[in-house]
């Protein structure tokens, strides 16, 4: 017969032999799992998502906006569907993601959604809220201040340009110029370059005057805007005086 | 129960040493102890039982076999088995063993040699009779504890000389000597595959090698490039487990029975025999009393060798082979191998018909060019004198006969003898494991790219910030794997841009592609912000990009000119 000592002391080796066995299964397993995870990566490769971004559609119709996508994933084989509360879009079903809205008459708001189809499956869906420019439309109706800009501090000319070159640019402002008015400046290389830096405004000082660094260019152009002035970054042509913009000089650049 | 006299004896012999009225214990002093219990305790029937199993030469061999096969496994002394050859060995001087003829051969061995050693005779320039007989055997160790752990019978030699090769062999049991074995057959040891498996993985290797090679520099795989490159993963994958399993399974198998046995050898004592009497000055039979001290344990209890495939080839080879290895050299006891005096030893290898292989230290007299010559000069002189003896009446005799090949196995440390003797070094696991190690060097380096493939990275998102000079367009990434990801513009109004990602670090850090912008001389387009950019996900295999590059995202110019500003 076995003693209770020896059965114990059994007992506790067959536990301990099986604790091995589990820890050693349970390793495996977490090696199995991390090897797994480890090729599985995180996400779908290809999962699709989109953003909207809405501007100004080009012309005089401030009630239309061109409404674009922005695709992260395989763009290959998407179509869109598109959507609003109560304007329109149109088109409504395209393969690029893009499309124009108008907003229905009397609204100043609405949504604007689209939908992300490949083949006969919705990958993906976005919505952007949008809202009339009603400072645009009333400034399309009515004259704008009497207000004038003057380049007088001029930069060289050195039609190359471009991002190693620097220069001084300065001027005055002239007329009903409010506080609120801001100076914006291009340079002119292959295109209109907005100056010193993107997205660069430049406030009125005291007297009147402005002033900033700038790139070289062949000419130099300083736009007195009001604000919420959507200032492109790069442009082809100078935006005429209207609406945003209240007064417009360029100049060539000063030839030595 | 057969020749019961002898367990009488053997009760006799061991309580007698439990009470403490014999000295010796049952084992060590079991020749003594037997002229003790046969003088003057065996009964009359007893001893007339001895006189019976005496009485011819046949009866003689029946007690020989009995104690061999039969007592030797059921008696037991200090947890062990008697060897049956160290007991015939004693009993075999006393009476009336030391008449027996059965009994003639165990009088001055121990049964089948190792290893041989060269021992020059004084003066000696290298005689056959310098290649000496070298017998070992464990044995439980007495309980004195003043009991030498290695004893030397029929020589002399410095006790440092012997502790230093027993310890080595414990170290290729159980240590740093056993790292460095493993390690070596790591390196280029025969494995324990079948034929067909090992031609198998050794042209699969090349196989991953080929498809490696194609990725890199073969034609563009186009379409079919995923199923290569998890082809390649999965060959190489199951190339590297089964290698590394095999690999560790007797690695791991081995370790285990070293301990054990080093424990044994540990416990036990080690008995040399070299016939001739002679003094041995300096260490250079370390080598082959180390080897014969392996052999001793693995012949102490040969069935567990089963349980390791490299020790039981290892010894299963050595056992076999030791007749025709000769070996000399100094060891260490961590196992290295240092030079001593050859030309003599290789001289009198040569003349020794029997030895075909002979390992010594790392050194140039070793080497095979100088045996050669050794073997030319021994042959000249050989020939010159036959030549010389048989002109019988101006006819000339010719001689096929040629002194025997002898190869050298030159070593730097006892672990290279154990392969060369146990024939475990193997040239083309050598090929195998170098293009094994070149192909894993480069699927390492190209994990990164394969897991580009295989499971690509999810697109990006386009991201702050926009490049402050307005001459630049930058497109930032949320992305981790910059080098997965390339940007594209397509314009009619800018110049198209290809432009690789990376990761910027200063004011703006920002995982981003940089592209100048240039207005076209002739754009088609008066609209600055035409442009779409495009996210393609890059497919390489180290320094190859394979084309055309999957499109994952899709930009206009104007947004992210903007992204950060609105």
């Amino acid at each position: 017969m076995t003693s209770p000592v020896t059965s114990s002391s059994t007992i506790s080796a067959k536990h301990r032999t099986l604790k091995r066995r589990r820890l050693a299964a349970l390793a495996m397993l977490a090696a199995c799992a991390g090897g797994a995870a480890a090729v599985a990566g995180c996400g779908d490769p290809n999962a699709v998502r989109v953003a909207l971004q809405a501007s100004p559609a080009a012309g005089r119709d401030v009630r239309r906006l061109d409404i674009s996508g922005q695709i992260v994933g395989p763009p290959a084989g998407l179509h869109y569907k598109w959507f609003s509360v109560s304007g329109e879009c149109d088109p409504q079903e395209s393969t690029l993601p893009a499309t124009s809205f108008r907003f229905a008459e009397g609204a100043t708001r609405d949504r604007v959604s689209v939908e992300v189809w490949r083949d006969d499956r919705r990958v993906a869906q976005s919505e952007i809220d949008v809202r009339l420019d009603e400072q645009r439309a009333r400034m399309m109706t009515q004259p704008g201040p009497d207000v004038r800009i003057e380049i007088t501090q001029i930069p060289p000319y050195e039609p190359e340009g471009g991002d190693f070159t620097r220069a001084e640019i300065g001027g005055t402002v002239n007329g009903d110029v409010s506080p609120d008015y801001q100076v914006v400046i291009y340079a002119r290389a292959d295109a209109w370059y907005i100056q010193p830096n993107s997205h660069a405004f430049h406030a009125i000082r005291q007297g009147k005057t402005w002033g900033s660094w700038t790139h070289t260019g062949s000419s130099y152009a300083a736009l007195l805007v009001r604000p919420g002035f959507d200032a492109y970054t790069r442009l082809d042509v100078l935006p005429q005086v209207g609406e945003y913009v209240l007064a417009r000089s360029v100049v060539e650049g000063a030839r030595r | 129960m057969r020749f019961v006299w002898f367990w009488t004896f053997w009760h006799w012999s061991r309580e007698g040493f439990r009470a403490g009225s014999l000295l010796r214990g049952p084992l060590h002093g079991i020749a003594g102890h037997w002229d003790e219990w046969y003088r003057h305790e065996a009964s009359p029937e007893d001893r007339r039982a001895v006189e019976d199993a005496g009485r011819s030469k046949a009866a003689q061999r029946a007690f020989v076999g009995w104690l061999a096969r039969h007592w030797a496994r059921e008696a037991e002394w200090r947890g062990s088995r008697p060897p049956a050859r160290f007991v015939l060995g004693q009993l075999a001087h006393v009476a009336p063993f030391d008449r027996w003829p059965a009994l003639e051969k165990y009088r001055a061995s121990y049964g089948p040699a190792g290893v041989w050693a060269i021992v020059l005779a004084e003066g000696s320039a290298g005689e056959s009779a310098d290649v000496r007989r070298v017998e070992a055997l464990v044995v439980p160790a007495d309980a004195d504890a003043a009991a030498p752990a290695v004893v030397a019978e029929g020589f002399e030699a410095d006790d440092a000389a012997l502790d230093a090769a027993r310890r080595a062999a414990l170290g290729m049991l159980g240590g740093t000597g056993l790292l460095a074995f493993l390690a070596l057959w790591v390196a280029g040891g025969r494995r324990p595959y079948p034929r067909w498996l090992g031609a198998l993985l050794a042209l699969g290797w090349a196989a991953a090698a080929a498809l490696a090679g194609w990725l890199l520099v073969g034609p563009d795989p186009g379409e079919r490039l995923l199923p290569l490159v998890a082809a390649l993963a999965a060959l190489w994958a199951a190339l590297v487990m089964t290698a590394t399993g095999a690999a560790a399974a007797v690695v791991g198998g081995a370790w285990r029975l070293g301990a054990r046995w080093r424990r044994r050898l540990e416990a036990d004592q080690l008995r040399l025999r070299m016939s001739g009497g002679l003094r041995l000055i300096g260490g250079s039979a370390g080598v082959p009393f180390s080897l014969n001290a392996l052999l001793a344990v693995y012949r102490a209890n040969p069935a567990a060798a089963s349980a390791s495939w490299l020790w039981e080839r290892f010894f299963r080879r050595m056992r076999a082979g030791a007749p025709g290895w000769a070996a000399t050299g100094s060891v260490a006891a961590d196992g290295r191998i240092s030079p001593v005096v050859l030309e003599s030893k290789l001289r009198a290898c040569l003349r020794h018909e029997d030895i075909s292989d002979v390992l010594t230290p790392w050194q140039r007299g070793a080497r095979g060019r100088v045996i050669r010559q050794l073997a030319d000069g021994l042959k000249e002189t050989h020939g010159g004198r036959t030549a010389a003896a048989l002109r019988v009446g101006g006819a000339r005799l010719g001689f096929a006969a040629e002194l025997p090949r002898l190869r050298g196995h030159r070593c730097r440390h006892l672990a290279q003898a154990m392969m060369s003797i146990g024939g475990l070094t193997s040239v083309p696991q050598v090929a195998v494991n170098v293009l094994a190690l070149a192909v894993s060097a480069v699927m390492l380096a190209a994990l990164p790219d394969l897991r580009g493939i295989l499971r690509p990275p999810p697109a990006p998102a386009a991201v702050a910030p926009s490049s402050p000079s307005p001459y630049h367009l930058w497109v930032s990434l949320d992305t981790k794997h910059p080098e997965d990801f390339e940007v594209l513009l397509e314009s009619r109004f800018w110049s198209n841009r290809r432009a690789t990602v990376a990761a910027y670090g200063g004011d703006n850090a920002s995982v981003r592609a940089e592209l100048r912008l240039n207005r076209l001389d002739f754009q088609t387009v008066s609209d600055e912000e035409d442009g779409t950019v495009w996210i393609e996900r890059r497919r390489r295999f180290l320094t190859r990009a394979f084309a055309p590059g999957e499109r994952v995202g899709r930009y206009t110019l104007s947004y992210l000119t903007r992204l950060g500003h609105d």
